[in-house]
């Protein structure tokens, strides 16, 4: 099939960005249909066709080189549920360019979910700052001057770096050949890999390393995450974190496991501990919020961890030969915990906006007994809640299990250290749901409005999603399936 | 032959011309238009050269590609600077235009030298204009920097004469990539020769003139001095420091490239010098004028460059980079005239919120300093990309990663002003319609370039391969 479908598959939301800009008034009608015919669109272009690249290496090795793998297809279909849900959520008051940061944002998303040309992954990897930023910029809260530099900073330096180590691929695959080639096929096979020096392929993998660590976020790099959802309004942290982390683990996925014959089982260690350090210190950060968007943006860190436990046990398992299927169940579920938490994370962010939208306040010891004055909302939120903490039947469970599950035959022991986590995890959620929708109402609250439909119509949705996909996980499974025997066959 | 010569002695003519038209209109409307349409002409014939190539060689002059190219570049910012000045209103005007022209024309005849006293006249004579250039708008703080600005080109001027001195007795010829017969004596007038060319360039240890002047003229004057004048000397410096020659010759008999590794450490001084000092700027002019000086320490990195494959790609490299330099580095000065044609300072604090005020002048504005920190899809990327590409294929890979981690310093400081434009505002802003005009068509410029040239480069180097 030749790549121009998916050429224009990207172009589309661009284009819906510079429409949605001249909409005025009905832009939130306008955007949230087009946000939904892109979900239509997305539909149909499933991960087995092969497509062809659009022009050779011809241009110092920038190739415009799409593809759907069985990996970026979930993600780009989560790209357009969420963006979609994202919409629906949305006040319709506020300027139109909002929806066009929005629609650009999916643009480069997908563009990073699709490329297959470094050069190519690094553009849209950096364009996806420019909407952000401003998106911070333009309706943050008030401290978004130093939140919007912090994001960018942090993500700038990654990407840089993520540039050096792209550069010295590029190197190498000019010394053995005497041509440039950045397809990540090519120049990220064992072939060329092989070849690089040990101190070459130390920086390469600390450059993808620190770029895909800090956006996913994981631990010592997880600071601008905290600031960035909370500063931005509602429906940019419901973007931020159910997307924008998906990139790093993204990255993960599909570039950093390419090292996973070339690495010793040092940096399995150091991601192990990165990934328990992850789990349990945001699990006790959480529990310490007295924020209940804070709350949530550290309950986001410790889910990521499940993705670099994930990780880490791929790269531990395979210098010890031990029966690689445990490895695999736990790689399937690092994979599909991106999925489950992006639905997931929307959920939280939603309520928790709907309750600073109708009672003017985050913090958890101001609220209380909420249930009584909003029961649609209370709904809503112990829902998510739920399936945020792992209740078996929803989407988080699935994946959570099969990390630990997989993780249990290679890191013994150690997988002890998650379930107390997870423990934590589950008190602070129940603690913070305790706090704000049970007890005694707190009455200087005052008499307070329930979610409004644009609120709780797109959060229930999501939230059958969840279930559904809980119980039913075999459509979105069976890829990440296929993608785990794909990173088995390298 | 005249065909080449045709731009610059348009130029020259209209320069006279203009002093001419202000005895008779004491408008400046007519300055203008006729200064316009002067260079607009010899944009008009160096485009038809660029169309019709064909490579010639005389004696002094090579009429080559990159000289054309750098040619269309000066008058392209030339053009852009004039639409920007049309606001001034100075007494005796017609001297602003007359210089500006006058020293175009200089630096195409310079872009085109081939021998060291061609170079040296050409050069000086655009110089001479510039001085008096940056003493718009003759307060106090500009005049220190013409007098600084005069000073010290004297003295590079001083330099490079010594350096052409030097270079005849040991190869006892003034053409360049000529053989020597003393190696000594050789390299003394090259070191010679790059301490004058890189006092005009503001490479690290002779940079401190640059940033007083660049602050100190009125911003449309510190666009032209920053881009024209610097990248004047960039040619200059290409011409003689990768012509074959003169790269067998360094290669072949030493075994050993000081000159390359002179400007090794050169360009990492000055790209660094030049990000850490601007990321402590208050100023948004000084910052720019700061970044100006880690710019030439990315220009500079093409002298580094070995090996024929390589510097055919590193000259296709710096003219796209050449080219983003100009639009991002050009437009940026130039927005500042619009604070500063209100009497305003330009620190942060005197932008802030501009963005609410006047979106589209912001938005352009801030695609011109993404494109300075090098952000995709603008041609700053580009220009950057290419450039560490011919690093790494001449072997310097840990040169190209300390260039991409300046380039990663730089987005702190361009980030900030853009920080700054979109918060509240504090004062009004007034509208100067020609500069919004100039800044939205170089922001333009910057994204279409950006997107189009590695459909080019490829071309690029077909069209060139190599110089004389």
């Amino acid at each position: 099939m030749p790549s121009e479908y998916l050429l224009l598959l990207l172009l589309i939301p661009l284009l819906f960005s510079i429409i949605s800009l001249f909409t005025g008034k009905y832009s939130k009608i306008v955007s949230s249909v087009l946000a939904g015919l892109f979900i239509i669109i997305v539909l149909p272009f499933l991960p087995n066709i092969n497509y062809s690249i659009l022009n050779p290496a011809k241009y110092f090795g920038i190739s415009i080189f799409l593809d759907i793998s069985y990996l970026s297809y979930p993600l780009v279909l989560l790209t357009s549920i969420v963006i979609f849900f994202a919409i629906l959520y949305q006040d319709g008051k506020i300027e139109s360019s909002y929806f066009s940061y929005l629609f650009f944002l999916e643009f480069s998303l997908i563009g990073v979910f699709i490329s297959q040309n470094l050069i190519l992954f690094y553009i849209f990897w950096e364009l996806v700052l420019i909407p952000s930023y401003f998106m911070i910029l333009r309706w943050g809260g008030p401290k978004k001057d130093y939140t919007a530099l912090k994001f960018l900073i942090y993500t700038h330096v990654g990407s840089v770096l993520m540039l050096v180590s792209i550069f010295i691929l590029g190197y190498n695959y000019y010394a053995m050949t005497g041509s440039f080639n950045f397809n990540i096929s090519t120049v990220l096979s064992n072939q060329y890999i092989g070849n690089l020096s040990s101190l070459l392929l130390f920086i390469v993998m600390m450059g993808f390393f620190l770029a895909f660590f800090i956006k996913l976020p994981t631990f010592p790099f997880h600071t601008w995450a905290p600031d960035v959802y909370v500063e931005s309004p509602t429906t940019s942290s419901m973007v931020f974190s159910g997307l924008l982390s998906k990139m790093g683990a993204f990255g993960l996925f599909s570039i950093f496991v390419r090292f996973l014959p070339f690495s010793g089982s040092e940096l399995g260690y150091l991601l192990l501990a990165l990934a328990l350090i992850s789990i349990v210190y945001a699990a006790f950060a959480a529990l310490a919020q007295k924020d209940l968007k804070r709350l949530i943006a550290y309950s986001s860190i410790g889910h990521m961890g499940f993705i670099t436990l994930a990780i880490s046990v791929l790269f531990l398992a395979s210098p010890l030969g031990l029966p690689s299927s445990d490895a695999y169940l736990a790689l399937e579920g690092g994979m599909f915990m991106m999925f489950a938490h992006g639905l997931i994370v929307p959920i939280l962010f939603g309520s928790v906006g709907s309750i600073e939208r109708s009672t003017g306040t985050r913090a958890i010891r101001d609220l209380g007994g909420l249930t009584k004055m909003m029961p649609n909302l209370a709904f809503v939120m112990v829902g998510g809640f739920l399936a945020s903490l792992g209740l078996p039947g929803m989407a988080g469970f699935i994946a959570e299990f099969s990390v630990i599950v997989g993780s249990w035959n290679i890191i013994s022991y150690l997988a002890f250290i998650v379930v107390f986590g997870l423990v934590v995890v589950a008190s602070y959620h129940i603690w913070a749901l305790q706090r704000t929708l049970f007890g005694p109402y707190n009455n200087y609250l005052g008499n307070i409005k329930d979610m409004l439909p644009r609120e709780f119509w797109p959060l229930i949705i999501l939230l059958i999603l969840v279930i559904i996909v809980g119980i039913y996980p075999t459509p979105i499974y069976s890829m990440f399936v296929h993608y785990a025997q794909l990173i088995g066959g390298m | 032959m005249i065909q080449y010569l045709l731009p610059s002695i348009v130029l020259y003519i209209f320069s006279f011309l203009t002093i001419g038209v202000s005895l008779i209109s004491k408008n400046n409307r007519g300055l203008f238009a006729t200064s316009i349409v002067g260079s607009v002409i010899s944009f008009l014939i160096l485009m038809y050269n660029l169309i019709n190539f064909k490579f010639e060689q005389y004696s002094i002059f090579y009429f080559d590609f990159p000289g054309t190219i750098f040619a269309i570049l000066f008058v392209f910012i030339l053009i852009f600077v004039i639409i920007a000045t049309f606001n001034f209103n100075y007494n005796r005007q017609e001297l602003l235009y007359s210089l500006l022209l006058f020293s175009t024309g200089s630096m195409i005849l310079a872009a085109y030298s081939g021998n060291l006293i061609a170079i040296f006249v050409t050069f000086e004579a655009a110089s001479l204009a510039t001085y008096a250039l940056a003493s718009y708008p003759k307060n106090a703080k500009s005049l220190e920097a013409s007098l600084k600005f005069f000073v010290i080109g004297a003295l590079s001027s001083a330099f490079i004469i010594l350096g052409i001195s030097y270079y005849y007795i040991s190869t006892s010829s003034f053409n360049i990539g000529a053989s020597y017969s003393n190696l000594q004596l050789f390299i003394l007038s090259l070191v010679l020769m790059i301490v004058g060319f890189g006092f005009k360039l503001s490479l690290f240890p002779f940079h401190s003139w640059a940033i007083d002047t660049y602050n100190g003229s009125r911003a449309p004057i510190s666009a032209f001095l920053s881009t024209a004048s610097k990248l004047m000397a960039l040619i200059v410096m290409i011409r003689i420091f990768l012509s074959t020659n003169f790269q067998s010759l360094m290669v072949g008999s030493t075994g050993y490239n000081y000159v390359q590794i002179f400007f090794i450490i050169i360009s990492i001084l000055t790209m660094t010098y030049g990000n850490v000092t601007a990321l402590a700027q208050k100023d948004v002019k000084r910052m720019l004028a700061y970044s100006s000086v880690a710019n030439a320490g990315y220009l500079a990195l093409v002298f580094t460059v070995t090996g024929q494959v390589a510097i055919t790609l590193a000259l296709s490299s710096i003219l796209i980079f050449s080219m983003a330099y100009i639009l991002m580095k050009g437009g940026a000065f130039i927005s500042m005239e619009n604070l500063e044609s209100k009497g305003k300072e330009t620190t942060l604090d005197d932008i802030s919120g501009i963005a609410r005020k006047r979106p589209l002048f912001a938005v352009s504005f801030a695609i011109l300093l993404f494109s300075l920190a090098g952000i995709p899809p603008t041609i700053g990327f580009m220009g950057k990309y290419f450039l560490f590409l011919s690093l790494i294929e001449s072997n310097l890979w840990w040169l190209a990663i300390i260039a991409v981690l300046n380039s990663a310093i730089s987005v702190y400081y361009y980030f900030r002003v853009v920080l700054y434009m979109w918060k509240e505002p504090k004062s009004q802003f007034s509208t100067n319609r020609n500069v919004d005009f100039v800044v939205l068509t170089f922001a333009v410029v910057v994204i279409i370039l950006g997107i189009l040239t590695p459909m080019f480069i490829g071309n690029l180097n077909t069209v060139w391969g190599g110089l004389p």
